[in-house]
């Protein structure tokens, strides 16, 4: 699943160490999610949604996995 | 890796156990004395466990205390976030297929060596697993 979490990042001016702390998660998790290579858990993509005040359907692009 | 996130207190608690272990297997060594076989054994089965257990713990406290606090706790979240629980489901699972595939060799090396005993407890461990498997997945599948 593709998704603009690294663009939203600078846009915001935030590092990665910065995003994972207040994520509770790892910043090999961050790194992940922005290369696409792991997609997050529901929980973990409504608290990015929260974090960066957008819909989850603007942060993440699902349109090559609908059916 | 995982070692130098894991909880100072549980390291502490392993190093622990280590010792008692190895100082009981000493202990019992000394007791029972050279002649005897399988008392002997394991009580070099509980040193070994012992000792391996110590370097263990040992070790990874080791290695918190140098890397530090920070750096103990980003690993520590490392493995324990939502991608780092998924890993290591995933790295459980290879481990699985490597002990059954490690039983399934053992029991067709038992086959062929002709030991029945061993043969049977291959075949027990692997009916064993087969089972396991079911009950979890029917457990699993009735939770979620």
């Amino acid at each position: 699943m593709k998704n603009r979490l690294e663009a939203l990042r600078r846009e915001k001016g935030v590092r990665q160490e910065d995003l994972a702390q207040a994520l509770n998660v790892s910043r090999q998790t961050i790194i992940s999610l922005e290369k696409g290579k792991y997609n997050p858990s529901l929980a973990l993509a409504f608290r990015l949604a929260r974090y960066f005040a957008l819909p989850i359907e603007e942060i993440f692009d699902d349109s090559d996995e609908r059916v | 890796m995982k070692c130098r996130a894991m909880q100072n207190s549980w390291l502490k608690a392993m190093l622990a156990v280590g010792f008692v272990l190895l100082a009981g297997g000493l202990i019992w060594a000394y007791s029972v004395g050279a002649g005897e076989g399988l008392p002997m054994r394991m009580a070099g089965f509980l040193c070994g466990l012992g000792v391996a257990l110590a370097a263990i713990g040992g070790g990874c406290l080791l290695l918190n205390r140098i890397r530090g606090e920070r750096r103990t706790k980003e690993q520590t979240l490392h493995m324990e976030d939502e991608r780092g629980l998924t890993v290591a489901y995933k790295a459980q699972n290879a481990a699985a297929i490597a002990a059954v595939l490690a039983i399934v060799a053992m029991t067709v090396t038992a086959l062929v060596r002709g030991d029945s005993l061993y043969m049977m407890m291959g075949s027990a461990a692997c009916c064993l697993v087969a089972l396991v498997k079911i009950v979890a997945w029917y457990a699993y599948d009735k939770m979620m």
